[in-house]
């Protein structure tokens, strides 16, 4: 069982950076261009930020485990990146337009488990699911599991060969784990956030991937906070969480929560938070941090009390 | 560091590093001497006299049984010359003062290292019998991080032949002893890594399991290694005791 | 231990003892590198990223540092 002291932590942690994700966005940072057509030239820029955000919400809401004030920020954070998507409109035309890209799917999945539907959108899919073409682009073995992960929070047919793509990661090869690079890490955190439905099946991840990540996300954990990449670290709690018994104890979240800011910023990196003469610039750089600190929390709490229902 | 001590560090630095290099070559000839040429003979303590000597007793009190390691990992007698030179090291200095208490009970073990080698030899300690130093904090105390360091401060002792309590802490705590290796590896801190790995290779020819492969690790470091004899060494009796397990540690 | 070093009525012969066995223990006892060299952000290394298109919920490859 996790610590309390942990879940206290985690609990403060994650709710802060909920807040923070909150004020900004409903502030106006974050904002899709009117005029934004589905092409997106610069995908990151918006569009990306605002899918994640209103993925640590759909979580919040999927697992149930926050407060009253907490689930309705997170109502609100996911009914303003729905109206920002024109209600799905935009995942719509984009997915319409570019049959074998991912990202629509990804963040549809994400509203459609609490509740947000675009029936075209789901009639698309169906459709689309069954092309070779959609199942067979050439892409990294972590984002094969995305896209197998969206389909199945969807309720898409068929079901992929789990094994398979989980034997095609730099995890699933249980590579040595000296070799692991920043870039890797980030690998790493999405194949066991793919396979585990974000925490809601630690069954779902192969027992020789669950041991191995037993044996060096401790080790992990301690580099990436000794170089300060709380982002990284960050992630690899969410791992910690999503593999079932927690092994990396109290020290990750306390890193975290002592470099939190008052209003509930966590710097992506370093000792203190970088910060730009615009605002949005300084939200822009640390949200992906937010985010991370949401699902962070929600994850460690959800399994601690027993594991999240999983939405049909 | 005032300049002269910086200039003693210097020195004896030097003289370890040339002594590690001696020593190198007689692991890769599987057993030859490790004592320089010009020492070796009849009369060890007066080859090589006078302030040329001191810095060579250093580099051997430095080094301690690591410089019978050639003999030990073949299971071979220890060198005569080497083990006279070592005997007489430990006589002319005496245990060093570490300024912290764990220094002091790693510098502590390693004597003890060099005090079981040489009791198999024409050169026993006069103090042969003493107990060994108490049981160093284990990772439970200290951590998997602090520990393994510590461990990696006492990779003298993996050396066939040599059994205690650090032994002991060694064989049950196999995946902390592969976690600070892998810690060190992604630090970059190539000096500890192979330490740790040489106490890997040791659980490995000691039958224990071990969670992280030792070869690809040994390898690396042949690569990104310091590129000091002295880790050359580690790296060298690390690989022996892979090459040539299994053989059994001692009984007790 | 420390003290001792700056006793100075300490003999020649003593402090030189005394230096010789902190020299001796620093060999004996050397702690691990001070500095971490993990691996960080590599724009080389980022190249699967952009290919992967958009990557939900990782990270964008850090902003050059302004100054403050």
């Amino acid at each position: 069982m996790t610590d309390t002291q942990v879940l206290a932590t985690a609990q403060q942690l994650g709710s802060r950076a909920l807040a923070w994700l909150h004020t900004g966005q409903l502030g106006g940072f974050d904002r899709i261009e009117d005029n934004t057509i589905i092409d997106l030239a610069d995908p990151n820029d918006v569009y990306k930020p605002l899918c994640e955000a209103a993925l640590a919400a759909s979580l919040i809401l999927r697992d149930g485990v926050t407060g009253a004030h907490d689930a309705r920020l997170a109502r609100e954070l996911l009914e303003a990146s729905w109206a920002q998507l024109r209600c799905g409109d935009l995942l719509y035309e984009r997915q319409l337009r570019h049959v074998t890209v991912i990202d629509p799917l990804e963040t549809y999945a994400h509203f459609a488990r609490v509740g947000y539907r675009h029936p075209a959108m789901d009639e698309l899919l169906e459709s689309l699911g069954r092309l070779r073409s959609v199942h067979a682009v050439e892409i990294p073995g972590n984002r094969q599991l995305a896209l197998a992960n969206a389909r199945r929070i969807a309720g898409l047919s068929p079901a992929p060969d789990w094994p398979a793509l989980a034997q095609a990661t730099w995890l699933g090869a249980l590579s040595e784990p000296w070799t692991i690079a920043w870039v890797i890490g980030y690998h790493v955190t999405h194949t066991v956030f793919h396979l585990t439905d974000w925490g809601a099946r630690p069954e779902c991840l192969p027992e020789p991937m669950h041991a191995y990540l037993r044996d060096w996300l401790p080790v992990w954990l301690d580099v990436w906070l000794e170089t300060e990449q709380w982002d990284l670290a960050g992630e690899l709690l969410i791992v910690d969480s999503c593999i079932g018994e927690p092994v990396t104890g109290r020290v990750g979240w306390d890193a975290l929560a002592a470099v939190q800011q008052p209003d509930g910023l966590i710097p992506r990196d370093g000792a203190t938070p970088l910060s730009y003469d615009d605002p949005e610039d300084t939200f822009r750089e640390h949200e992906h941090t937010a985010v991370v600190g949401v699902v962070a929390a929600t994850v460690a709490l959800s399994r601690a009390l027993g594991g999240a229902p999983v939405a049909a | 560091m005032p300049f002269t001590e910086t200039a003693l560090r210097d020195e004896y630095a030097a003289a370890v590093e040339q002594f590690s290099g001696r020593t190198l070559d007689a692991v890769r000839d599987g057993g030859g001497a490790a004592v320089p040429v010009g020492t070796t003979g009849p009369d060890v303590a007066t080859d090589l006299d006078g302030p040329a000597r001191r810095p060579l007793l250093a580099a051997a009190r430095v080094l301690g049984a690591n410089l019978l390691a050639p003999q030990l990992l073949v299971g071979a007698p220890p060198d005569e010359a080497t083990a006279a030179l070592l005997a007489e090291a430990r006589r002319a200095l005496p245990v060093p003062t570490a300024g912290t208490e764990a220094g002091a009970l790693a510098i502590a073990w390693q004597d003890w290292a060099a005090r079981c080698v040489l009791a198999a030899t024409p050169h026993p300690d006069t103090g042969a019998a003493a107990p060994p130093p108490p049981a160093p904090p284990g990772p439970a105390d200290l951590g998997w991080q602090v520990w393994s360091v510590r461990m990696a401060q006492l990779s003298v002792l993996a050396l066939p032949g040599l059994d205690g309590a650090v032994h002991d802490a060694a064989r049950a705590h196999t995946l902390d002893l592969a976690r600070g290796t892998v810690r060190a590896m992604l630090r970059r801190d190539p000096t500890t890594a192979v330490r740790l790995a040489r106490w890997l290779a040791w659980a490995q020819a000691d039958g224990r399991p071990v969670r992280l492969e030792v070869e690809p690790v040994l390898d690396r470091i042949g690569f990104v290694g310091d590129g000091t004899a002295r880790s050359g060494l580690e790296l060298a009796v690390a690989r022996a005791l892979l090459t040539r397990a299994p053989w059994k540690g001692a009984q007790r | 231990m420390l003290t001792q070093f700056q006793t100075e009525t300490a003999s020649a012969s003593r402090s030189a003892t005394l230096a010789e066995a902190g020299t001796l223990a620093s060999l004996m006892v050397e702690d691990e590198a001070v500095v971490s060299d993990a691996p960080t952000y590599l724009p080389e290394a980022a190249g699967a990223v952009l290919l992967a298109g958009l990557l939900l919920a990782s990270p964008k490859p850090p902003k050059e540092k302004p100054a403050r």
